[in-house]
């Protein structure tokens, strides 16, 4: 007899099965066990397979933010086989509308909040859609409204029996996810079950994962680090808890009610929870993992995480979308860790049991152990490419000479290890400019700035740009308790002249990008108009 | 008594989001005392986040986080309300 290929949800069908009456998510006050949460996704996905079929696309969009649809859209596209495409009320409309139309799904689950924009998003779009608002019964003004699509409500709901299981292949896409890309239109990456399916039993093994575990969900599902919060939970029947946006800028009374036990976040939050003094010791006692991704871990952060969380183990977590998730980890030790951190970030550790590595030069060949060069990553968790973009697959996805296997250049610079010491996140490609002739890391002049003002963030670009790189940099700090002139009279002292700010600029706040990153290219556009 | 009114928490919070409402097509003048930072969606709650650690600088306060009410505190009267209520820190 064959076994069916195992798929992204088939965690979740097998923790139904142990666990029907566990709670599986948290959202908007309400609590939906393994069985309750099943027989919601079951139920749209029968809709989906009996009264909207898509044969032009094997992908559905999910248009909900936080909410009860959000998740069981998520499921119900993948039961019914598709992969979906999560798309997030709070980016500007012309976004979400471009991403639903190359992504060219033909069908899209939308909560009530979400539906609000339709007035933006679907005009312009000239396919017809099949539309399901599984909260609302009336959808017939919809229909009259935008003639050209069909809209379905909860009353057109099918029973949850009438679901019926699709054998899909794991090298099919499980979801697409859009992030920027440098000409400003979105790229989509296409992740398949296989690559997810790898890098959840790598996580659920490293982290004993069990039915009273509880998740935090501080990810929109517009970024992937969302989809550990989701399928790690349910892969061993614990349970999602998602805060509202009233719970999320609290997070300190929402780890304690919630009695988190799995934190995941960026880094930025925790800086924030420092900075607003809610790392007082001991405060978290339910939790017992807190991990971090999507941008540097400074170590002063790690350091009050350790007072205010003792008990947690504290693993620092790297990797793009095009490589599933999260590709390597690092797991803080407080007696040899500090030592190992550069620049005042915590290095980025190993790659993940199934994923090899190679640090390589700009033609692509193996680095000396110690020096320098760009990251790039191949195994099972290497995603599928850009969505019908062929010539930007092929850009970023190489195989280097010598080698057989195909690799995805990350844009990121490390240090190849010597031995088995950590890799060392040092920036992006980008971030080692020229100037003046002198390579300049932008890092390290932003480790110095931070340190000599005390503060955790601080931003350094060349500027004014030239055709060779930069004639000097220029700095961004928060308010600092020394004045910038006492800064960067102490930087002088460490950095060699053409690495010294020209000028630092006080901000109030940096702008952050949709994942919440310090949005580097606003700050470059601020100095150009400002010039 | 207080260095500041709430009034002047209002015009600076409203300076800080001076792109963002834009952005959602808001006009400062529909900002009113009842209006919702949070649920208009003008801000995310990373941005709020960091709203906060900007309004504690800038008012030289150390907000409460064991006392205030969430559903309160993104609701732009009651913010300013409570940060001009808040002593100065460092003073008892």
């Amino acid at each position: 007899m064959s076994r069916k290929p195992r798929t992204l949800t088939s965690g979740f069908i097998h923790s139904r099965e142990y666990f029907a009456e566990r709670p599986a998510l948290e959202v908007q006050g309400t609590l939906l066990t393994y069985g309750k949460l099943y027989e919601k996704a079951a139920s749209l996905a029968a809709t989906l397979q009996q009264q909207a079929p898509s044969p032009q696309s094997d992908l559905t969009a999910v248009f909900a933010y936080r909410s009860e649809t959000a998740f069981v859209g998520v499921l119900a596209a993948l039961f019914s086989g598709h992969g979906y495409v999560p798309l997030n009320t709070t980016f500007p409309p012309e976004r979400t509308r471009l991403m639903l139309q190359r992504s060219g799904c033909g069908r899209m689950i939308v909560d009530t909040e979400s539906a609000q924009q339709f007035n933006q998003i679907l005009e312009g779009v000239s396919e017809p859609l099949t539309i399901i608002l599984p909260e609302r019964r009336d959808v017939g003004f919809l229909a009259e409204q935008f003639p050209l699509h069909r809209f379905l409500g909860a009353d057109d709901l099918e029973p949850a029996e009438r679901w019926s299981p699709v054998e899909i292949s794991q090298n099919s896409p499980a979801y697409v996810l859009f992030t920027s890309g440098s000409t400003g239109i979105p790229k989509g990456v296409m992740v398949s079950h296989r690559n997810v399916l790898t890098f959840i039993d790598a996580m659920v093994e490293r982290y004993r994962i069990n039915e009273y575990d509880r998740f935090s969900q501080m990810f929109d599902m517009t970024f992937d680090l969302s989809v550990f919060d989701m399928f790690v939970a349910w892969e061993r029947g614990a349970c999602v808890c998602c805060p509202s946006k009233k719970q999320a800028i609290m997070p300190q009374k929402y780890i304690q009610d919630s009695k988190i036990t799995v934190w995941f976040s960026v880094p930025s939050t925790g800086i924030f929870m420092k900075t607003l003094g809610m790392l007082k010791p001991n405060s978290y006692p339910t939790l017992r993992l807190s991990l971090f991704c999507g941008e540097g871990l400074p170590a002063s952060l790690v350091s009050a995480w350790c007072e205010a969380v003792p008990q947690s183990l504290i693993e620092n977590l790297y990797g793009p979308t095009e490589l599933t998730i999260a590709c390597t980890l690092y797991r803080w030790d407080r007696h040899n860790s500090p030592a190992e951190c550069e620049n005042g970030l915590v290095p980025i550790g190993q790659p993940y049991p199934a994923m090899s590595k190679l640090v390589v030069n700009e033609n692509l060949e193996e680095v000396e152990p110690g020096e320098i060069g760009e990251l790039l990553m191949t195994g099972p968790q290497r995603s599928l490419g850009y969505w019908q973009d062929p010539e930007k697959t092929a850009a970023a996805f190489v195989v280097p000479p010598g080698k057989k296997d195909t690799y995805y250049r990350t844009g990121d610079r490390v240090r190849r290890p010597v031995g088995d010491k950590p890799l060392i996140y040092l920036g992006r490609m980008d971030m080692q400019i020229k100037v003046l002739g002198h390579r300049v890391e932008l890092g390290e002049v932003e480790s110095v700035l931070r340190e000599e003002a005390e503060t955790d963030v601080a931003i350094v670009l060349g500027w004014p740009v030239t055709e060779s790189g930069a004639k000097g940099v220029i700095g961004f700090l928060k308010k600092s308790r020394r004045s910038v002139q006492e800064i960067l009279s102490r930087v002088e002292k460490r950095l060699p002249d053409y690495m010294v700010p020209k000028q630092v600029y006080l901000v109030e706040s940096f702008p952050l990008n949709s994942n919440g990153k310090v949005d580097r290219k606003t700050l470059m556009n601020l100095l150009g108009s400002q010039s | 008594m207080n260095h500041f009114s709430a009034g002047m928490v209002r015009e600076f919070l409203l300076d800080f989001v001076e792109e963002r409402l834009m952005v959602c097509g808001i006009s400062a003048a529909e900002v009113n005392d009842d209006f919702d930072l949070l649920v208009s969606g003008v801000i995310d709650s990373l941005a709020f986040l960091e709203m906060t650690v900007v309004l504690q600088e800038q008012f030289e306060v150390e907000l409460d986080f064991d006392e205030i009410d969430p559903v309160q505190l993104s609701i732009v009267g009651s913010l300013c309300h409570y940060v001009s209520s808040l002593k100065l820190k460092g003073l008892a």
